[in-house]
């Protein structure tokens, strides 16, 4: 009898704690709802901000954190997926060679942001003398992302069964037909998924965008400007700008729902070939 | 796999994208080092640790009570949240009902995917003002709140790891101990635990680096003054705090100051990744399937 007591208080005592671990986690966005909201209205993403962000809405952080992902991705995208054919192609060739651009990108991949944040302050700013300018911005974070879109991509492409590459020697299908009109089609929706998961990641971030695109409250006008991004904006707001409290709520609650959609669509994309 | 002159293209493009994706790991030790020469070679590298604290305008430049705050900070998140972590990932496993534990799965995808910065808005906001009434000074900032913050954003990632390596665990296990008439909590507690001890041990390592590099949530609520973390309210200030706080108004050799101490922290992380790869070979798997 004791034991039976005991296998039903465990779990009972088990689920208590993790209720009140979720209800803390709620009660983070909750808050963060409830004073997001007093200040959400319906022109906040496409009024200019009055009085340094206090009032008004956020286009011109949107219009920057747009320009920054977009510099960020067209720059990761064909660097990771080249890297991730690369690592693929070799690995049906000769195994073991892929180990060093593995161990590589993992490293790359613990690496903290604000190192990053450094590296693009040193490089693209001082360097290459781009500045305080989103383009910096954008490049430091897909140095940032890079890594881990290899290894997602590198994830994807190993999954690949046997009999299609076996299918596609004795058909004597050639590399670029077999990775273009096979694998891209068919494995389309999970290279989304990988790309909307590193998307969500570098509109995440903060510390690396803080000294490499600045933080003008403007609309940028080219990629060489200046600009805030969406997290740096939730920063500015909160450390540096009394009575700031309330719209840098409303920007979390942007960016919290644009990232729960993101990171959702993600997945389902990425379970949508494993389903049939 | 027959190959064309388009596949000959394909393997160059493809071998020089490889090589630039490899470059970048060169190229951020190699201007980090470039950076930080002129500190490092104006006042050597023991000056980081034995001079008077940190203060640009006096030509200190003594890291040791930053550091002391960082190791403090991760020491203290990671003992909290790696338990919360194992215990999550056991119920998730072991009793959960399945609606359950696909929602605690949904919630810890999206936790963990939450950026640093909001969290540290809301201890900004919430949690600094609710443990200002614990404190005898009426000031919320400082060690604890760092803490606990800290541990909020780790305690995800733990138990997606200790989750990912609990499965890992072959099923014999289960089956043995079943065999034998053990209890369910013998089994996982005695049994499956030990197992994954390893992938347990890589999830510390992963969240002591998380936590080592971590910027805005601790900028946000540690205060940011430099001091000693004796008193858990004593507003103070970690390493990565303070490049992200003065790397604005650094010039020259304070800039260069501030480079070296990110040099430092990616020393750290170096060493704690080595430990990683010789504890265990194959275990970074783990973190990228967090994203």
């Amino acid at each position: 009898m004791p034991n039976y007591l005991e296998e039903r208080l465990h779990p009972a005592a088990l689920g208590m704690m993790i209720f009140v671990v979720v209800a803390i986690f709620m009660t983070v966005v909750y808050q963060i709802f409830l004073l997001g909201s007093e200040h959400w209205h319906i022109g906040f993403l496409t009024e200019l901000p009055k009085d340094a962000g206090r009032s008004g809405g956020i286009y011109p952080v949107i219009i920057s954190s747009g320009l920054i992902l977009i510099c960020c991705m067209a720059t990761a995208l064909p660097i990771g997926l080249g890297c991730s054919i690369y690592i693929y192609l070799n690995h049906l060739y000769q195994f073991n060679s892929n180990s060093w651009f593995l161990l590589c990108s993992d490293v790359l991949a613990s690496i903290p942001s604000i190192i990053y944040g450094l590296l693009g302050a040193s490089l693209f700013c001082d360097f290459f003398k781009l500045g305080y300018s989103i383009l910096s911005g954008g490049l430091t974070l897909a140095c940032m992302v890079l890594p881990l879109f290899i290894r997602l991509c590198h994830q994807i492409l190993r999954d690949i069964p046997d009999a299609w590459i076996q299918a596609s020697h004795t058909t004597c299908l050639s590399q670029w037909r077999f990775l273009f009109q096979i694998i891209f089609p068919k494995y389309f929706p999970q290279f989304s998924g990988a790309f909307i998961l590193c998307l969500g990641r570098s509109l995440a971030e903060t510390a690396a965008l803080l000294f490499t695109s600045g933080y003008v409250l403007r609309t940028p006008e080219s990629i060489f400007d200046s600009g805030r991004s969406l997290s740096v904006h939730i920063y500015e707001l909160s450390m540096n700008l009394p009575g700031g409290d309330q719209p840098a709520a409303a920007s979390a609650l942007f960016l919290l729902a644009f990232l729960m959609i993101s990171t959702s669509s993600a997945q389902i994309l990425s379970k949508k070939w494993t389903q049939h | 796999m027959y190959r064309t002159s388009g596949d000959q293209l394909l393997f160059y493009f493809t071998k020089i994208t490889a090589c630039l994706s490899l470059l970048i790991l060169g190229t951020l030790i190699g201007f980090i080092a470039y950076t930080s020469w002129p500190a490092l070679q104006t006042f050597g590298v023991m000056a980081f640790f034995s001079t008077d604290p940190w203060n640009p305008d006096h030509q200190d430049w003594g890291i040791w009570p930053l550091l002391i705050t960082s190791l403090c900070l991760t020491i203290g998140s990671v003992g909290l949240a790696t338990p919360l972590g194992i215990l999550l990932a056991y119920y998730q496993l072991a009793y959960a009902h399945p609606y359950v534990a696909r929602f605690l799965q949904g919630l810890l995808d999206i936790a963990s995917g939450v950026p640093s910065v909001v969290y540290g808005f809301w201890g900004l906001t919430f949690l600094v003002p609710a443990l200002a009434h614990f404190s005898e000074t009426g000031q919320g900032q400082g060690l604890l709140a760092g803490c606990l913050l800290l541990s909020l954003i780790l305690t995800p990632i733990a138990a997606i790891v200790a989750r990912n390596s609990l499965q890992a665990v072959p099923k014999d296990l289960h089956i043995a101990g079943h065999a034998l008439g053990l209890k369910k909590s013998s089994i996982w507690i005695k049994l499956i635990l030990p197992a994954a001890k390893k992938g347990i041990f890589s999830g510390i390592i992963i969240q002591t680096t998380r936590a080592l590099g971590e910027t805005m949530a601790i900028l946000m609520v540690c205060g940011n003054v430099i001091n000693l973390p004796l008193e858990p309210f004593l507003s103070v200030k970690a390493l990565t705090a303070n490049i992200a706080r003065d790397m604005g108004e650094a010039d020259d050799l304070h800039r260069s100051a501030l480079f070296a101490t990110g040099l430092f922290l990616l020393f750290a992380i170096f060493i704690l990744m080595v430990i990683q790869r010789f504890s265990e070979k194959n275990i970074t798997g783990a973190y990228a399937k967090l994203s």
